[in-house]
């Protein structure tokens, strides 16, 4: 039976579970498959990144894409044909989904607007990037009107001011992982506006005990899915615990106030993960130490339980 | 309850309701002719035709439904490790389709795709992707018996011109 001969619906299906590179070889065999190729959808990818980055042994900035199992090298950024680049991605598919794509692109000399001709046609669930100047972060707003059917997550590690970031649309995910002072109430806000916010840089947020109560207050209430994760003072942490009514000596399942002592994590004695609940919130603190010291706790909450143990992995 | 099916060669199957019922085709198709699981008396008097189904075929796609009768309805979300979303064929599954020869799978898919059995249809595509992966052009070519119409030329320029897939 001749494969061409199959009902076109057979074929694109077929062309949907195939990889790249069996794609690549397919569309030597003949003219047809070459048109089928170029003509169809590559299927599901879980995940798929578009980068620059620095390679030592040419030392030059280069241009490379992950599609689930391959890296593809676009070479020197500087010497890079991006028309040619298009006119060839358009030859080896229609379109593609991945549940979550990142563009990263660090390095100056790659167009914006080329990595997102490069995508376009890509059906995204989560269009990840990693934003490295204030230019990129006004061409990263601009994109979400280009791609309306996608959520966007944003890896902000550039300088920017506030009220800028008080202006982002909803996002699925935000990390600043730079210093931009935010006081509580900013705090609260990105809160309600984004699905997950992750305050990485140490004292960002500017916020006492009562405020983040409200914080959990806030997402304990909430009906659709919220988390937030901030970098605090242990010491701080450990007296307003204190405040609360636990201590060194408490127990799981110990309750003080609206506070339930979930569970323990002991890793040493200077890295224990506490997990408590407040209502419908759920609450991790990562570097935990009931004497305080020097280092920063992590505190996450999450009205999604199911997220308090990975929350952890949320990484930029 | 059983429900009638009818092949093109005019081969009776008898099977059981929840077996027709994995059919998107036969379901809607007992649904305009009212058979109704609980009114036997709909189910005896009526007989659902398939014209585009052959008995040979009616019989392995049964063989498939009886085995997959129980399973759970699942999402296509099955990654391999390398981040694709791939449809993982079942061992047995394999082991069903593993003596077909390409001819008698496309039979088989062209079944499912009409009776509209979406976990069949996935396992038969993905077993001729699983055919192909890893085959060279020219292996491919001469597996699926398919003449050639490309210069070494063109071969040669599509080659330079996708490089930056290669490995």
């Amino acid at each position: 039976m001749d494969i061409l001969s199959l009902p076109d619906v057979f074929l694109r299906q077929l062309m949907r579970k195939l990889t790249i590179k069996d794609r690549m070889m397919l569309r030597l065999t003949c003219r047809a498959f070459t048109n089928l190729v170029s003509d169809s959808h590559a299927g599901n990818f879980e995940s798929g990144s578009m980068f620059t980055y620095f390679n030592g042994a040419d030392k030059v900035d280069k241009l490379a894409l992950d599609i689930g199992e391959y890296k593809f090298e676009f070479g020197d950024v500087k010497k890079i044909k991006i028309n040619q680049i298009l006119y060839e991605r358009s030859q080896i598919f229609r379109a593609i989904s991945f549940t979550e794509f990142s563009i990263t692109l660090r390095v100056s000399g790659v167009p914006f607007d080329f990595a997102l001709n490069f995508i376009d046609g890509f059906e995204i669930n989560v269009l990840r990037f990693h934003v490295n100047s204030e230019n990129e972060l006004d061409n990263s707003m601009a994109c979400i009107d280009r791609f309306p059917r996608s959520n966007y997550a944003f890896i902000l590690k550039c300088q920017t001011s506030t009220a800028k970031l008080m202006t982002l649309p909803p996002l699925e995910e935000l990390h600043i992982t730079c210093r931009i002072p935010l006081n509580s109430d900013q705090f609260l806000q990105l809160i309600s506006i984004h699905k997950l916010v992750h305050c990485a840089y140490y004292a960002s947020v500017t916020i006492n005990w009562s405020e983040l109560k409200q914080a959990m207050e806030m997402i304990s209430a909430e009906t659709r899915q919220r988390t937030a994760r901030v970098c605090l003072d242990a010491t701080m942490i450990s007296n307003w615990l204190k405040s609360e009514g636990f201590s060194e000596s408490s127990q799981v399942g110990d309750i003080s106030r609206e506070f339930e002592l979930i569970r323990y994590k002991v890793e040493n004695s200077h890295k224990t993960i506490l997990f408590l609940r407040f209502r419908h919130c759920s609450i991790r603190i990562d570097r935990f130490d009931w004497n305080g010291g020097s280092v920063n706790s992590l505190v996450s909450m999450t009205n999604d339980k199911r997220l308090i143990d990975i929350v952890h992995y949320y990484t930029c | 309850p059983n429900v009638k099916l009818v092949t093109s060669d005019n081969e009776e199957f008898v099977v059981d309701f929840r077996i027709a019922k994995m059919s998107v085709t036969v379901s809607r198709l007992m649904e305009a002719m009212n058979m109704s699981e609980t009114d036997d008396a709909s189910l005896l008097s009526n007989s659902i035709p398939l014209p585009n189904v052959t008995k040979a075929v009616m019989a392995r796609v049964i063989e498939w439904c009886e085995k997959h009768k129980n399973d759970e309805p699942k999402e296509e979300k099955e990654n391999d490790k390398r981040g694709r979303t791939t449809h993982v064929v079942s061992d047995w599954d394999k082991e069903f389709l593993k003596n077909d020869e390409f001819g008698r799978l496309c039979q088989l898919m062209g079944a499912a795709n009409y009776l509209e059995i979406k976990g069949l249809f996935n396992d038969i595509s993905q077993t001729i992707a699983n055919m192909i992966h890893g085959k060279k052009s020219d292996e491919i070519a001469e597996m699926f018996n398919i003449h050639c119409d490309l210069t070494e030329a063109e071969k040669k320029e599509i080659r330079k011109k996708t490089a930056w897939c290669e490995d």
